[in-house]
């Protein structure tokens, strides 16, 4: 976008290129809170 | 000595503050239409009415304060700050009308908990509720989100210096693009992106739980909304409990996780830059923060053994805590499981991540990852020089789109905004001590409030404390426009008495 | 080769993520409870001691609010017993918050509820007799109760809303004292623009 109105289908596919990378970062953190949960299931 | 506004400034900011009440009267709109369709004829009434109203005040004020003059800082500030105190009265109209509400303040509560995406609430019977006025209610969380100046700059105004200034007194500082408008249509790009699959992505799974497709629909919009403006709305009273569904649980995860970041990290992330994930100074210092309250209050959770095994301690202990961190207020557990279930330390774990909160420019609330970023940057630093030799020249940088320096001035305004922050807490939490709640659970619900998330322990309730009440909706509209914007409406208030 | 190391790492990490998350969580085994309910809390006596009534059978009654879901042979209820259930159907003052309790139900006892309340409805008014779980491992650790035998007590009703005449008095006459400003202010305007 650049000032214009208009979204290019080149846009739309970094925009979901840019959607996926921030949902993987979301599954690497609830990894860990899966992690934090088995090790703490595991110890009590 | 203190100068009284002219006549010329009550001027400029009676016409911007009409240009943004006007807009919350467009985005009436939406819900009218909703229950025109739907055949809620009483409720599009009730819309029909509070949207004259919001054009009456927003053109009449247009049309009283002629002035070419641009806007200046201070005026800015006092708009942002007046214009979301005016729209939050116009506002609570649907929702007085709707007769679910147990007084006008209650109403004026809900909006502004709407507005600021803390998600707290005073509506009664909400499994009653119109669909009108749940899309009202979920749509103005949504707007709130952006920033209501943002969705008035987008479609009302031009882009002129005075426009840039509206947009910072709301609370955010990043331009995305050179010009704010643009930044403005890049934060919007962004977040109907986000609505157009997460919305979709939420209806289908609502349709595969059971829901008809209507409601797995407007259910879909409604929770997207509540969760990427990180507010914590939802359509019944069960919050995301309703669902009874890991999946569904995980997507709004990942939406509110989302939603609570910096809309320049989003543009930087969708143009191309993704490595920027990994090395923001937000995202780090969110990863952390979040890790660390997680495992206490998993801990905690676990000695006392409520939640059987690891996916049942994940699923409440996680998602609890990350929709505490992002400031959202999604809760699947019923709020006085809190006190009744988690006990002190797993509160003390969630209150420590609302205080916390996301990242700056965002839709999220609290002291913001940013600050406590730096802040700990500034104190490694500090650290550092004690133990290097005298000569050697320290430089401690931090990561936000470039690298920056972390210098004396960037130090002293996050700490700060910091003290100021702590300093709220603080008193909310005496304030609901004071009402007669027992400490942790005012100090829970009123960081809860300041920092715009919106779990609850149980203190909010219609019968609570009218001082209470008030002092909430304060917080959360001192909290989410981070104090400058209303310290100056405050200071403009007092010029005009008390000025020369 | 660091970076190699790292890739493997991740990919690790992710796959056990999505390996722990299709985990199938311990069905609870029958417990072979025998009917006897040991009482018939409210959903707030369920929520405030929650670990006195965890794994006994209880009675449970209240107004089915929203939809019932079906998930496949069982189905997800909501049964609100706040004040509103007690209610008529033409009766919509206020009386606090709703208050209520997740029911999960075999379908077909799930099926004889027929209407939900919502805006336009008073749901039916549903009896079960289950166990209650202050933290069910089948059900992700959700407080709920599972029922083994359900009826309607009461069934629902269409709720009317009257159109108020005064408020459409009201809605029209601010509307055109709304337009009359958007006309004035367009025209203002408009004017403004030309002198520029
Ligand atoms: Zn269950």
């Amino acid at each position: 976008m650049k000032g214009g109105y208009s979204v290019t289908l080149r846009d739309l596919r970094r925009y979901a290129a840019g959607m996926l990378g921030e949902a993987c970062y979301v599954l690497v953190l609830a990894a860990v809170g899966l992690a934090i949960a088995v090790v703490a299931a595991l110890l009590s | 000595m203190i100068i009284q506004p002219r006549r010329d400034d009550h001027l400029v900011i009676g016409k911007y503050t009409g240009k943004v009440i006007v807009g919350v009267g467009l985005l009436m709109a939406v819900p009218l239409a909703l229950s025109l369709v739907l055949g809620e004829w009483s409720v599009a009434l009730d819309f029909v009415i509070s949207s004259a109203a919001c054009f009456i005040c927003g053109f009449g004020l247009q049309l009283l304060c002629r002035t070419e003059r641009d806007l200046g800082w201070g005026h800015a500030l006092v708009v942002a700050a007046g214009s979301w105190l005016i729209a939050t009265l116009l506002g609570a109209l649907p929702h007085s009308l709707s007769g679910h509400e147990g007084s006008y303040l209650d109403a004026v509560f809900d909006v502004m908990s709407g507005y600021t995406t803390t998600g707290l609430y005073l509506i009664q019977d909400l499994d009653h509720v119109s669909n009108g006025l749940n899309m009202w209610r979920h749509l103005l969380t949504y707007a709130g989100g952006q920033g209501i100046i943002v969705v008035a700059l987008t479609f009302l105004f031009r882009g002129s210096p005075g426009a840039y200034r509206l947009y910072v007194g709301e609370g955010k500082d990043e331009r995305l693009l050179p010009n704010v408008v643009q930044t403005a249509r890049a934060i919007w790009i962004v977040s109907l992106g986000y609505l157009a699959v997460g919305g979709l992505v939420l209806a289908a799974m609502g349709w595969a739980l059971g829901q008809t497709p209507l409601r797995a629909f407007l259910h879909g919009v409604w929770v997207f909304m509540g969760a990427w403006s990180t507010g914590g709305f939802a359509p019944q009273s069960y919050n995301t409990m309703w669902f009874h569904s890991l999946a569904y649980e995980l997507v709004t995860v990942a939406i509110f996780v989302a939603g609570s970041f910096n809309f320049a990290l989003h543009w930087a992330v969708w143009s191309g830059n993704r490595k920027e994930l990994r090395r923001n100074l937000e995202t780090v210092s969110f990863a952390v923060t979040l890790s660390l309250t997680v495992l206490v209050a998993t801990v905690a959770l676990s000695r006392l053994g409520i939640y059987p095994d690891a996916v049942n301690l994940f699923r409440k202990a996680f998602y609890q805590l990350a929709s505490g961190h992002t400031t959202t207020g999604f809760s699947t557990i019923y709020s006085r499981a809190f006190v009744v279930q988690w006990g002190p330390l797993a509160m003390l774990a969630t209150t420590v991540a609302m205080a916390i909160g996301a990242s700056a420019c965002s839709t999220a609330g609290g002291i913001k990852g940013m600050r406590v970023g730096v802040i700990t940057a500034g104190f490694v630093a500090d650290i550092r020089r004690m133990i290097s030799p005298e000569s050697a020249l320290i430089r401690q940088r931090v990561h936000h789109l470039r690298d920056i320096l972390v210098d004396s001035p960037l130090l002293r305004s996050a700490l700060t905004v910091t003290v100021a922050y702590l300093t709220l807490y603080g008193l909310v939490a005496i304030v609901g001590a004071a009402c007669g709640y027992d400490f942790l659970q005012a100090a829970f619900e009123g960081v809860s409030a300041a920092s715009n998330t919106g779990l609850s322990c149980g203190v909010t309730a219609p019968a609570m404390p009218v001082v209470l009440k008030v002092v909430y909706t304060l917080a959360m509209w001192l909290g989410r426009l981070e104090f400058m914007s209303v310290l100056a409406l405050a200071g403009y208030a007092y010029a005009m008495v008390r000025g020369r | 080769m660091r970076r190699r190391v790292l890739r493997v790492l991740r990919c690790a990490l992710l796959a056990a993520t999505l390996a722990g998350l299709v985990w199938p969580a311990p069905v609870l085994a029958a417990t072979g409870a025998t009917l006897a309910s040991l009482g018939s809390p409210s959903s707030g006596d369920l929520v405030e001691h929650p670990a006195q009534w965890d794994g006994k059978v209880i009675d449970f009654q209240g107004e089915a609010v929203g939809e019932v879901m079906r998930r496949g042979d069982s189905a997800w209820l909501h049964l609100n017993d706040d004040a509103y259930s007690r209610k008529a159907a033409d009766d919509i003052a206020l009386a606090g918050y709703n208050a209520g309790q997740a029911v999960w139900a075999p379908s077909e006892l799930a099926a004889q509820v027929k209407i939900c309340g919502d805006y336009s409805h008073r749901g039916d008014l549903v009896h079960v007799v289950g166990i209650f779980h202050a933290a069910c491992p089948e059900h992700g650790g959700d407080m709920d109760i599972h029922a083994v035998k359900l009826e309607v007590v009461l069934p629902g009703s269409p709720i009317a809303r009257a159109v108020s005449g005064v408020r459409a008095a009201a809605a029209a006459a601010l509307s055109l004292v709304a337009a009359g400003l958007w006309l004035l202010w367009r025209r203002r305007h408009r004017a403004r623009g030309r002198a520029a």
